[in-house]
């Protein structure tokens, strides 16, 4: 319990950082927010159609504007075909960063600008970040096929994606911490330790979990509540949303900082090196022994 | 003596002795059969007989009889359905495999206590050239059938059922769908035999009369059929059920061991007639009793106020289990239906919001109005079936889901039935006409010509008409043709009749033609108006007039232009509204016939916007989306929903960033 909450206390003092991170997603997300809103105020600004979804929205507009503007529909696909990859390097850069920063600030203050050390860091653990993530998204495509077998396969599925995650954060934390190589290696040789601690770790992500769930409950019975039938209302919801992403941001650094502490408390104590003893050679310069 | 006598008659001949349902016949009953069927689940096969009485309604002698050998569609890779459909059909794949193929094969056949025609039989191919197709077969009669005589035959046939990718057969854990199962009479029609083969986008086409049925099945099988239970006798390892039906077209069945059944009374509201709804429910759709039961209520009412009296007092609804869902679920029989519980589920409902219990409830239903009673020929003209029912279904459907829901609130957004009907047809308007064979449409444009223009096409005719005419329309053409084969034309007529008008103009365009229409509004280009200035006129008359010096404001006077565009072929009478700064409006109308028209208004307010077909009457027209058009952007409401896309978005990145 006591872990729990100094990674809330942590990830709640790490303001610049999770300002950052909920910032990247923003900046990820809007070239294709931008293109199709501009597409749309293109085509249908001048009609009545944004007055009519201020009213209400059904699936027939949207196919609509699939057939009848097919540059439209052809720009949307591109643009996340696009996304989708700007998504994957935003999200490998975001993650070495934070896991790199994160470290450092939890040593004490970090010397320099803090973002010119987020960049560097990073560049720093891009690369190895990256095959991890292949590993992970691998390994999670492999754990969700009982689901094919219906939904009594969640039963396999969802601890097995569980432990690969959990799995996955501390490798990172072990590659940060000791600026590591060797992805692969280091991804499988973590699972020993994830599986010994695998019911601390599950019940500590629980609480994230949970915490996240009952964020996007509240965003979702907000959503339900308020109609953005006007420019303020509009307003509105755009904050909620936003607050929405600035918290799930919050809550990403906090199971990081958990996952953190967590390692540190329970890692394996580095086996001491025994000390050499040197047994004296044959020394004529030893007087001989009486 | 004479009572054991009278009893050991009684004994025997009661299960026979079928109660008469109807007091007079409601049809021609022309094709009359007593069919006897033994279920042998080892070898998925029926060993049955029928008994058959056709009468010759027509004028001409009739010198040889045809019939379908439906199940021979299933009989090897060769045959035109198996040809056509490339072995798909639905969501099915044909399963190879010795005991997957089915077949029907005729052992004997005979004029009862006359000929044997057996070795007269013919396999013919009137719709193609593929001599391997063994679904219709004609058989020379030595003597003719005279106009008004009757013919009475004997037939022995083995039927071997295929596993069921295609409405009927057997799947897994002994279940049975048993229908096209038996040789068919064609229709003798103008003087030839409607008898068309089997169809990858065909269904069927029969004349009406009274069918029993004799059933036997193993005792651990529960036994259902589109006919009424008469009696049931056991022996220690079989059940035999006996069952009538009268004035239908059809005859079906269904055996599976782990049917729940559970049965409803309707009660047809402002009438006497009630009527008893079987269900046949597969394991664990229990829990959608209560659904079927309000929509089932509701649908008997809803068909009954719009179209006329559903004349059977029986109804029997097979929720086929999983595995069988798409093969066998969502067809129809006359008097019964299966439907397509599995996708009705809690997940499809809640999750992804759609009601497709009532969709596909309602749907199969509206057949037995469309096919089962007013018997159109599902194989030269399917509109005339797929999508009368399809139409049917929109209304019951906006009746029961509400006008904008029909389909469902899918991830919160609502989703009509027109909604989806114009997706099939907005991409693909021109792939063909409706009333064209189902096997010359292209299967790209199947779902259109069928189903989905279909609804469009009549539901702007109910808009033009109003909808208490079109009530009538449906009305006079239900009453006008039930135990009837109504064609297109015949339709039309009774469109005409009612309406007191002739709409040719609109059928050969949208149901005989493939005419499209896209009316959008082009540019509104407002001028100021500044009149002449000085002293106009003679002698008192003389006046002075001055310019408008006020450019800009709202007492400017305009002269504006607003141009209106059909981009399609076709013609349809339309409102357009346009608006001027001061809320005054003015409705013209417009055809879209020149390609281009221009409104000139002098002297008047700025004109602020302009709206095509503001009601939504022509559903034809495919593109909505540029029906109007204001002097001044608004984008509002796009913000709305892309802001919404751009927090989901993140909210997809935010868990990207978990994996990597």
């Amino acid at each position: 319990m006591n872990i729990i909450l100094k990674s809330f206390k942590q990830a709640f003092s790490f303001y610049k950082l999770y300002f950052l991170v909920w910032f990247l997603s923003l900046l990820a997300a809007w070239p294709l927010f931008s293109a199709i809103q501009n597409a749309l105020a293109g085509n249908l600004g001048m009609t009545n159609v944004p007055g009519e979804w201020l009213q209400n929205f059904n699936l027939g507009y949207l196919f609509e504007i699939a057939v009848n503007q097919p540059s439209l529909a052809w720009m949307t696909t591109q643009g996340v075909r696009a996304t989708a990859i700007v998504f994957v390097l935003v999200a490998v850069l975001t993650s070495a960063g934070t896991f790199g920063i994160f470290r450092e600030l939890s040593k004490g203050p970090v010397d320099g600008r803090f973002l010119a050390n987020f960049l560097r860091l990073s560049g720093t653990f891009f690369g190895r970040f990256f095959r991890i993530g292949l590993w992970v998204v691998t390994c999670v495509l492999l754990a969700l096929l009982p689901l094919m077998a219906g939904s009594i396969g969640a039963i396999i599925a969802v601890p097995l994606v569980s432990f690969i995650l959990i799995n996955a954060d501390v490798t990172r934390i072990r590659v940060v911490e000791n600026g590591e190589k060797g992805m692969t290696r280091h991804f499988f040789t973590t699972m020993p330790f994830v599986l010994r601690n695998l019911g601390v770790f599950i019940g500590y992500y629980l609480v994230s979990v949970v915490t996240i769930a009952l964020g996007l409950g509240l965003y979702r019975l907000l959503d339900n509540f308020i109609t953005p039938a006007s420019v303020s209302l509009i307003f509105l919801m755009v904050m909620i949303q936003q607050s929405l992403i600035l918290f799930r941001s919050t809550m990403r650094i906090q199971i990081i900082s958990m996952a953190t502490m967590l390692y540190d408390k329970r890692k394996p104590l580095p086996v001491p090196e025994e000390p050499v003893i040197q047994l004296p050679t044959n020394d004529s310069t030893l007087p001989n022994p009486a | 003596m004479i009572e054991r006598v009278f009893l050991l008659f009684w004994t025997l001949t009661c299960p026979i002795l079928a109660q008469v349902l109807f007091e007079k016949p409601l049809s021609p009953r022309i094709a009359n059969y007593d069919l006897k069927a033994v279920l042998l689940p080892d070898a998925k096969a029926i060993d049955g007989s029928w008994t058959l009485r056709w009468q010759n309604r027509s004028e001409t002698p009739v010198t040889e009889l045809q019939f379908h050998l439906y199940l021979n569609a299933f009989k090897n890779e060769k045959s035109t359905f198996l040809t056509e459909s490339g072995g798909r059909h639905r969501a099915g794949t044909y399963e190879k495999g010795e005991i997957n193929w089915g077949y029907v094969d005729i052992r004997r056949i005979n004029i009862v206590g006359g000929e044997d025609l057996t070795d007269k039989i013919e396999y013919i191919h009137p719709d193609d050239d593929n001599a391997d197709d063994q679904t219709v077969i004609r058989i020379p009669l030595s003597k003719p059938v005279e106009p008004g005589a009757e013919i009475e035959l004997s037939c022995e046939f083995y039927s071997k059922l295929p596993r069921a990718y295609a409405r009927t057969g057997f799947g897994d854990d002994d279940f049975y769908f048993i229908g096209q199962w038996f040789p068919k009479i064609g229709v003798w029609q103008n003087n030839n035999w409607n008898c068309h083969q089997f169809h990858s986008n065909s269904e069927f086409f029969a004349d009406f009369g009274v069918y029993t049925m004799e059933l036997t099945v193993p005792k651990r099988f529960v036994v259902g059929a589109n006919a009424v239970l008469q009696n049931k006798t056991s022996t220690d390892s079989t059940d035999t059920y006996f069952y009538r039906q009268e004035d239908v077209i059809d005859a079906v069945w269904t055996a599976y061991p782990d049917y729940t059944e559970i049965k409803q009374e309707v009660n047809i509201r402002g009438t006497n007639h009630k009527i008893e709804v079987t269900y046949l429910l597969a394991p664990d759709r229990e829990a959608l009793k209560e659904r079927y039961f309000l929509a089932v209520d509701s649908m008997f009412n809803y068909y009954q106020e719009w179209f006329g009296s559903y004349p059977y007092s029986n109804l029997t609804i097979v929720d086929p289990p999983v595995g069988s869902e798409m093969t066998v679920g969502g067809m129809e029989y006359p008097t019964l239906i299966t439907t397509g519980g599995f996708f009705s589920s809690k997940m499809a409902t809640e999750l992804l919001g759609l009601n497709w219990l009532e969709v596909v409830t309602f749907h199969e239903f509206a057949h037995n109005y469309f096919q089962s009673l007013v018997a159109t020929n599902e194989f030269e003209e399917p509109w005339l079936d797929e999508g009368f029912t399809s139409y049917a279904e929109h209304r019951a459907l906006e009746r029961f889901c509400g006008e904008t829901t029909g389909y469902g609130n899918v991830l919160g957004m609502p989703f009509s039935s027109l909604d989806y009907h114009r997706m099939s047809y907005i991409p693909n308007p021109r792939g063909g006409t409706m009333p064209t064979k189902a096997w010359e449409i292209p299967t790209n444009f199947y779902q259109t010509a069928a189903y989905s223009k279909p609804v469009l096409v009549l539901t702007t005719l109910e808009r033009l008409l109003g909808t208490t005419m079109m009530n009538q329309v449906m009305r006079t053409y239900f009453e006008n043709w039930h135990f009837g084969h109504p064609r297109t034309e015949d339709f039309i007529a009774v469109v005409n009749q009612v309406a007191g008008r002739d709409l040719s103009w609109f059928f050969n365009q949208y149901v005989y033609g493939d005419q499209t229409i896209d009316l959008h509004a082009g540019s509104i280009i407002n001028t100021n108006f500044i009149p002449d200035e000085g002293w106009f006129g003679d002698g008192s008359e003389m006046q002075f007039s001055g310019g408008n010096k006020e450019e800009g404001s709202d007492s400017t006077i305009y002269r504006a232009k607003v141009r209106v565009y059909n981009d399609g072929t076709g013609t349809f009478p339309t409102d357009i509204v346009i608006h001027f700064a001061n809320g005054d409006s003015t409705v013209k109308q417009w055809d879209g016939s020149s390609g281009l028209i221009v409104y000139e208004f002098h002297n008047t307010p700025k004109v602020t916007s302009v709206a095509i077909d503001p009601l939504r009457k022509n559903l034809l027209d495919l593109n909505f989306s540029n029906n109007t058009r204001n002097v001044e952007a608004q984008s509002a409401g796009i913000s709305r929903y892309t802001l919404r896309f751009l927090f989901w978005l993140e909210y997809v990145l935010q868990f990207v960033m978990s994996l990597f």
